[in-house]
This record gives structure tokens, C-alpha cells and sequence, in this order.
């Protein structure tokens, strides 16, 4: 312990009017340690951290990216479907990964590698990191779209816990991203795979020039009866994103 | 806890001070020490403990959980957002 150079009153009247950082700050720069005999400046530090203004986190930049996702729309519709959901921390951790992706960075690409490898060394890391990986595809706004969908059909919340689950297990399985170069009859082949598995739900996502063949596939689905002779129903969504189209097809088994 | 949490940066000396205000303690490998003078696991790596300078140090009286993007999206979760008004 270094003993204070200043009286603890003196300091005491000084910190009190500094914010906890600033005081902590002015404490160690004052060669201050520990507070044997300093109960009153204890007291000080202690009275400011219960206020309960602030939280120190070892990257502030990232912890404030973090609190920021609550704007994310389809990260609140999750919020909202599955509060309960028990790995929703992850998907937030999840969105952060993105936002590094979309940013990308040297410093960024080590901290994802980082990231990542803080999670492939917890229980369950398999799940965990397909988990992380969902919120920055385009999957992720299609899979919170089937759970609005259900949800609005009125399904229990913990049906729709159960169904994320087995969507967040499958989706690499049960999902097709369609390139530009792909073509219709690669897209109906994906839906013939997935029909014979017997999957309960599977999605085709089309963006920019891929949208149209996603059209195309569904209506030869359609024209040959295949998805009403095997009991799937189709649901296609088109939407605007960016200045670009973007179709969405979710096949699932009829109940 | 406050409507609006604010997110701030402490050096190691500063964050072992303000621990040693709450009678916590770090020791020589910077690991953080309760107040019985015990190792506090992590809740995301078992077999791991807590150091000083990548834990986060959160209010409600003083309370330490790991650094990591996840442990701090719960006490987003948890302890701000639930706190916050809904309409």
C-alpha cells in the first residue's frame, strides 16, 4: 500500500465532484492503492459505482455496438418471438460478428477470430457457432419471418422456441442461397432433396438477378404438382432491398 | 439501475482500485479475488477465472462477469433493457 501524499479529506473534497472514472483516475495518479485508513474516500468510490451510471467493459466501442442492436429490427422481432429463447445472447453476439464482417478491418478480423474462439471453447460450442453465424446471413430475417408467421397463426411461445431451435439446428442443411449462377432447375432439385428428407421446412432465397429464378423454379414446382403431391404448401415473399429485389421461398409441410 | 447505462474503459490500476473499494482483490497473475479471497470462475469457460483486465465490472453494488461479447449482451439484456420502460 502506497500512502497517500494528501490528507483524505483533501482528496475526499476533490473527488466528490468528479464523475467514478475521473475519480478513479485522480486516485491513481495520486499514487493511491488501497484505502486503509481512507474510509471516507472508500465510501466516495463506493456511493458513485452505486449509482449505477456505469459498467466497465474492456472495449467500450463494442459494448455500446452491443447496446445498439436493440435497434435492429429483426433482432427485436426475435426479442419479441422467443424472449425466453436461451441462447439470444449469442445472437446478439452473433449480429456484432456481422457488424465486424460489414466493417472489415485487420483489428476487426482478429477480433472475430478472438470471438470465435472464446465460444468453440464452451459446452455445446458446435450448436454455438452455427448459432453466431445465423444473424449475418439473409437467412436470418427469412427464419424470424416464418416465426412471425406462425406466431401470428397463433402458436404458443414455446412452440416457437422448439421450431427456432430446429430451424437454428438445420438452416445450413435446409436453406439455399441461389447464386446468379445458378438456374431453376438447380433450385427444384434442392426442393426434391429436401421433400424426400421429409423436412418440415426448408427456404430458398433469391437476391438481385438469383430473385427471378427462384419465380421461375417455384412455378415449375407448381405447374408439375410436386409440392401439393408430396403435402408441402409454398409461401413467396418479394420485397425491395436496397434498390434490389428479393424473393424468399419457404416450403413447409402442411399440418 | 438507471434508464441509460453508460460503457466506459478503466486502466488496469483503476479497475483494481475500484475492486479493492468493494474488498475484492486481484493477485500477482491478475486474477480478480472475492472477498473470501477466492478465484471467481467464469461463467463461459469452465475451469477459467476471472482477470482483472478483461472482466467487466458492473453496478448492483459491484459485481464482476467475464468480458465477453455474450456475458455483456446479458447484462444488456438482464439488467438494462429489462429495466426500461415498455411503452
Amino acid at each position: 500500500m502506497k500512502l497517500l501524499s494528501q490528507p483524505a479529506e483533501d482528496i475526499a473534497a476533490v473527488i466528490i465532484g468528479l464523475t467514478l472514472k475521473e475519480a478513479l483516475d485522480y486516485l491513481v495518479k495520486h499514487g493511491v492503492t488501497d484505502f486503509p485508513g481512507y474510509a471516507k474516500v472508500k465510501k466516495i468510490i463506493q456511493d458513485k459505482m452505486n449509482e449505477g451510471k456505469y459498467a466497465f467493459v474492456p472495449d467500450k466501442a463494442e459494448a455500446n455496438q452491443l447496446l445498439n442492436f436493440a435497434k435492429n429490427p429483426t433482432f427485436r422481432e426475435v426479442q419479441i418471438l422467443v424472449p425466453h429463447y436461451r441462447y439470444i445472447d449469442i445472437i446478439r453476439t452473433g449480429l456484432l460478428i456481422d457488424y465486424y464482417h460489414r466493417n472489415d478491418t485487420l483489428e476487426n478480423r482478429q477480433r472475430v477470430k478472438s470471438i470465435k474462439i472464446q465460444i468453440s471453447n464452451r459446452p455445446n460450442s458446435l450448436k454455438l457457432m452455427k448459432l453466431i453465424d445465423l444473424p449475418g446471413t439473409p437467412f436470418f430475417s427469412t427464419i424470424v419471418e416464418y416465426l412471425h408467421g406462425l406466431k401470428m397463426e397463433g402458436f404458443p411461445s414455446n412452440y416457437l422456441i422448439e421450431k427456432f431451435e430446429e430451424l437454428i439446428e438445420n438452416w445450413t442443411d435446409t436453406s439455399m442461397l441461389v447464386r446468379k449462377t445458378s438456374n431453376p432447375e438447380m433450385i427444384v432439385d434442392f426442393c426434391n432433396t429436401q421433400i424426400q428428407k421429409k423436412s418440415e421446412t426448408f427456404f430458398v432465397l433469391g437476391m438481385k438477378s438469383a430473385s427471378l429464378l427462384v419465380e421461375i423454379a417455384l412455378k415449375e414446382l407448381t405447374d408439375k404438382k410436386i409440392l401439393e403431391h408430396n403435402g408441402y404448401v409454398a409461401r413467396l415473399t418479394k420485397s425491395i432491398e436496397g434498390n434490389n429485389p428479393r424473393t424468399e421461398l419457404m416450403i413447409f409441410l402442411k399440418t | 439501475m438507471p434508464k441509460k447505462i453508460i460503457f466506459e474503459e478503466l486502466t488496469k490500476e483503476e479497475r483494481t482500485l475500484l475492486l479493492r473499494a468493494f474488498d475484492y482483490n486481484v493477485d500477482s497473475e491478475g486474477y480478480i479475488l472475492d472477498q473470501t479471497g477466492s478465484k471467481i470462475p467464469s461463467e463461459e469457460a469452465p475451469l477459467e477465472f476471472l482477470k482483472v483486465d478483461n472482466s467487466t465490472l458492473i453496478p448492483g453494488s459491484l459485481g464482476v462477469i467475464d468480458g465477453t461479447p455474450t456475458s455483456i449482451s446479458k447484462f444488456i439484456r438482464m439488467k438494462v433493457e429489462a429495466a426500461e420502460p415498455t411503452c
